[in-house]
C-alpha cells in the first residue's frame, strides 16, 4: 500500500479526475471528501464486502438446490 | 405486511409481465463478488413465478434468484437516488426495472431479500448496476415471508 502523509484540507489526486481530500476530523472518525466522475461507484469498503459475501452466498443457492425447495414450500 | 403471500403468488402467473430478456443486460462493473462477469440474462421460472433467474452469460453456473420489487414496492418502498438513475441514463421510472436478490436463511428456513443492494436496470438500453443504497435501515437479509 502506498502511504502518504496529509494534513487536514490537503488532497491526493488519483489519475486526472479523482481527488481525495482529508477534511477536519470531528470525534473519533476521519472525514474524507471524494471528487470522482459520477459513473464511478464509490463504496464504504466494509459494506461492499458484506454485499459481496451476500451475493456469493445467494449464488450458491441456484436451482435445483435448496433455493428451489424453499420456493416450493413457500408457495 | 407481506404475510398473506399465497394470494399474490396464485395471481402471479397471469398478471405479472414476462421479464425474460432475449438480449443480455450489460453490467459495466459486474456485481460485487462477480466483478468480472458483465453480461446477465433474466429468465422466467414459470414454476416459481414471480421469482426469476439472474444468470451470467459468461459463467452460466453463476445464477441468482431475483424478484421484481414492483410487487413489494408498496409494502417496503425502495428509493433509488437520482445520481444512480443518471448513471444508467434512466430518464423516467418507466424505463427502469428494480429487482432484489433473494437468499436463504438456514437458521429460520426463510427466504431473505437483499434490500440494501438492489439491481437497477435500464430496460431500454439493457444496462444495469447493483446499487448499494445509503439508507442504513435497509436490511441485507430482509425476511420476505414474515411468518
Amino acid at each position: 500500500m502506498l502511504v502518504l502523509t496529509r494534513k487536514s484540507e490537503e488532497s491526493i489526486r488519483i489519475g486526472n479526475n479523482i481527488i481525495i481530500t482529508i477534511l477536519n476530523s470531528r470525534g473519533p472518525g476521519i472525514r474524507v471528501g471524494i471528487e470522482a466522475p459520477l459513473e464511478l461507484p464509490i463504496y464504504r469498503e466494509e459494506i461492499y464486502l458484506r454485499i459481496k459475501a451476500e451475493n456469493r452466498r445467494a449464488a450458491t443457492l441456484h436451482p435445483p438446490g435448496l433455493m428451489m425447495q424453499t420456493l416450493s414450500t413457500n408457495r | 405486511m407481506i404475510r398473506d403471500h399465497s394470494t399474490q403468488l396464485s395471481r402471479s402467473n397471469s398478471s405479472f409481465p414476462a421479464h425474460e430478456t432475449d438480449k443480455a443486460i450489460y453490467f459495466k462493473y459486474g456485481i460485487p463478488g462477480f466483478e468480472s462477469l458483465t453480461r446477465f440474462f433474466i429468465k422466467n421460472l414459470p414454476e416459481y413465478a414471480p421469482f426469476l433467474l439472474f444468470q451470467s452469460v459468461e459463467e452460466p453456473e453463476v445464477s441468482l434468484i431475483i424478484v421484481d420489487w414492483a410487487i413489494y414496492q408498496s409494502e417496503k418502498p425502495l428509493e433509488i437516488p437520482a445520481e444512480t438513475k443518471c448513471q444508467l441514463k434512466i430518464q423516467s421510472d418507466s424505463e427502469m426495472n428494480l429487482y432484489v436478490i433473494l437468499s436463504f436463511d438456514s437458521q429460520s428456513q426463510q427466504l431473505t431479500a437483499n434490500l440494501k443492494a438492489p439491481l437497477i436496470i435500464n430496460k431500454i438500453l439493457n444496462q444495469g448496476q447493483q446499487v448499494i443504497l445509503d439508507d442504513p435501515t435497509l436490511e441485507i437479509n430482509y425476511h420476505l415471508f414474515d411468518q
